[in-house]
């Protein structure tokens, strides 16, 4: 599957980046399967997060009792240790010509991102991610550990 | 609910397309915020300061909420956003 950056603003002019005011950043769409539908939202491709780690305000939609979810703590951006609670879900990742699902324990964060973070544990471990800086395209492929499924659809143009 | 696989991988290329072409200046009006994206990716269909909000704001325009994609758009804060405690 193949991902164009999003270029997303920045409210002061970058000066590593020669003054422009918008950075890119590997975002891609994600959905959280269940019984209930849900909204697919943007998640941030990172290998620095321990685990794959969605916004809090998607577990109480998809009705995961937090009270009595396991609790643990994942490293995000920056080393910084931050609370979460995880459930078993399945999620799925297009990029419009192919479909990926697959099985995962993810976990909810108790502090407030903007989107979710598709880290080692239940994302990068069943993916191979080529970030390609000067196309601004990440290329993600699952690898020997997906256990999940793959639905093709149509064959991407060069 | 099963999707509807073509459907939805259709909706999905159309979205990533339209979206990488979206005005980065266009989404500075919603730094700091969230953001609903139209199911085709050409426009944000709601914004709101909080997630929850966004819902009932596509429903009112008549949207359907499980096709637009949510996403916060950073402001001064980067990636840990605000008003996402608690959810709905």
């Amino acid at each position: 599957m193949k991902f164009s950056y999003l270029r997303l603003p920045v409210r002061q002019p970058t000066p590593a980046l020669g003054g422009r005011r918008f950075r890119y950043r590997p975002v891609v769409p994600i959905q959280i399967l269940g019984p209930l539908t849900l909204p697919p939202v943007d998640g941030c491709i990172d290998c620095a997060a321990d685990d794959t780690v969605f916004p809090l305000h998607l577990a109480t939609r998809l009705g995961v009792d937090l009270a009595t979810a396991p609790k643990g703590q994942a490293k995000v951006v920056g080393g910084t240790l931050v609370n979460v609670s995880y459930a078993p879900v399945t999620l799925l990742l297009s990029d419009g010509f192919e479909a990926f699902e697959w099985n995962a324990v993810v976990g909810f964060a108790t502090v407030p991102l903007r989107w979710a973070l598709l880290g080692h544990a239940g994302f990068l471990d069943f993916f191979d991610v080529q970030l390609l800086g000067a196309r601004r395209e990440a290329m993600v492929a699952p690898n020997t550990a997906f256990g999940g499924q793959r639905i093709v659809y149509a064959t991407p143009g060069p | 609910m099963p999707l509807d696989m073509p459907r939805y991988l259709e909706m999905r290329r159309r979205f990533l397309a339209n979206r990488a072409a979206f005005p980065v200046e266009e989404l500075e009006k919603y730094m700091g915020q969230w953001v609903a994206w139209s199911p085709d990716g050409t426009r944000v269909a709601a914004n709101a300061q909080n997630p929850a909000l966004l819902d009932g704001i596509l429903l009112a325009c008549g949207e359907d909420p499980a096709l637009c994609v949510i996403e916060g758009i950073p402001g001064d804060d980067d990636l840990l956003g605000v008003a996402d405690e608690g959810g709905p």
